[in-house]
């Protein structure tokens, strides 16, 4: 493969999300070009070129129990207010205990932390 | 005495006449007068004169003496004045010397005092400063246990008491708010 830019290796990726043995390939690639360490940020530019591209916004949710239908609901309905042309939203949920409370959505580029952890932690922080 | 002289006089006058009459003797008062003119004369020309002189020098050194007394007098009067003068300056002086000792050890206590004062305001504010800062740290320190307490008592609370619906709840909340 031949050396190629991060934003161009994150277009492809966006664009040949579907194929199957995409993994191989970037994984390959960064293998070969000695950049592995970028994969978090070609991840992450892949994510935003795909919610700007194709509509399809991906988020992690951190929370202390699985999320109910209700909050799904909620979580889309703020995402749907802070993105142009949503056409998909994709939940990655994963429970942990450590939030006690709340949510911790992760988006490519930004994160919304609604966790009672965050607010003890801003707490202490204001006190320190 | 003036009867027996008178007497002895009638006497001598019974026996003669003229000067003679008189109990006088011509050639010896002659003799006597001669010899006293000499003698006179003698005495004025070597004694008269020495005398005069000295009798003159002996005043004049009276005078000078009694002028000399006056003087001192004057001298003495006007040495007393000087004295008294200097010992009532020396007094005025002294009182002065006195007077400016005592403003001066008056001031340099006042100034000791001011000294004293001033480093004891210093100490106390010092004191204040470092009281304050104390407080400050402690009330620091018990807010930040405080708090601690607190986020340990909610954390504690939080997790024992929510359960997937308040959970639920609680995210909706904070997303709607």
């Amino acid at each position: 493969m031949a050396k190629i830019s991060r934003t161009n290796l994150a277009n492809y990726v966006a664009e040949h999300i579907d194929e199957n043995n995409l993994a191989e390939k970037i994984a390959a690639f960064l293998i070969e070009n000695n950049k592995t360490s970028e994969l978090g940020s070609i991840m992450r530019d892949v994510t935003d070129l795909r919610s700007s591209k194709l509509g399809v916004v991906e988020l992690t949710a951190r929370s202390a129990f699985p999320l109910s239908a209700v909050s799904k609901y909620e979580i889309e309905t703020v995402v749907k207010n802070n993105f142009k042309d949503v056409r998909q939203i994709i939940i990655h949920e994963v429970a942990d205990k450590s939030v006690i409370g709340g949510v911790n959505l992760d988006f490519a580029n930004a994160n919304l932390d609604l966790t009672v952890r965050n607010k003890l932690n801003k707490l202490r922080e204001a006190v320190a | 005495m003036i009867e027996i002289l008178t007497i002895f006089g009638a006497e001598e006058a019974e026996g003669a006449s003229g000067i003679a009459a008189l109990g006088i003797d011509g050639k010896a008062f002659l003799t006597q007068l001669i010899t006293f003119l000499v003698v006179f004369y003698i005495l004025k020309k070597f004694v008269f004169g020495r005398v005069v002189d000295m009798l003159e020098k002996r005043r004049e050194t009276i005078e000078k003496g009694v002028s000399l007394t006056s003087e001192m007098q004057v001298e003495k009067e006007k040495l007393e004045k000087e004295v008294e003068k200097t010992l009532k300056k020396a007094r005025e002086d002294a009182n002065d010397v006195l007077a400016k000792t005592h403003e001066q050890s008056s001031a340099m206590i006042k100034e000791a005092e001011e000294k004293a004062q001033s480093k004891v305001d210093a100490m106390i504010k010092e004191a204040k400063v470092k009281i304050a800062d104390e407080t400050a740290r402690a009330k620091r320190s018990l807010e930040k246990e405080l708090v601690e307490l607190v986020i340990n008592a909610t954390e504690a609370v939080a997790s024992e008491k929510l359960d997937a619906q308040k959970d639920s709840a609680l995210i909706a909340k904070a997303l709607k708010g």
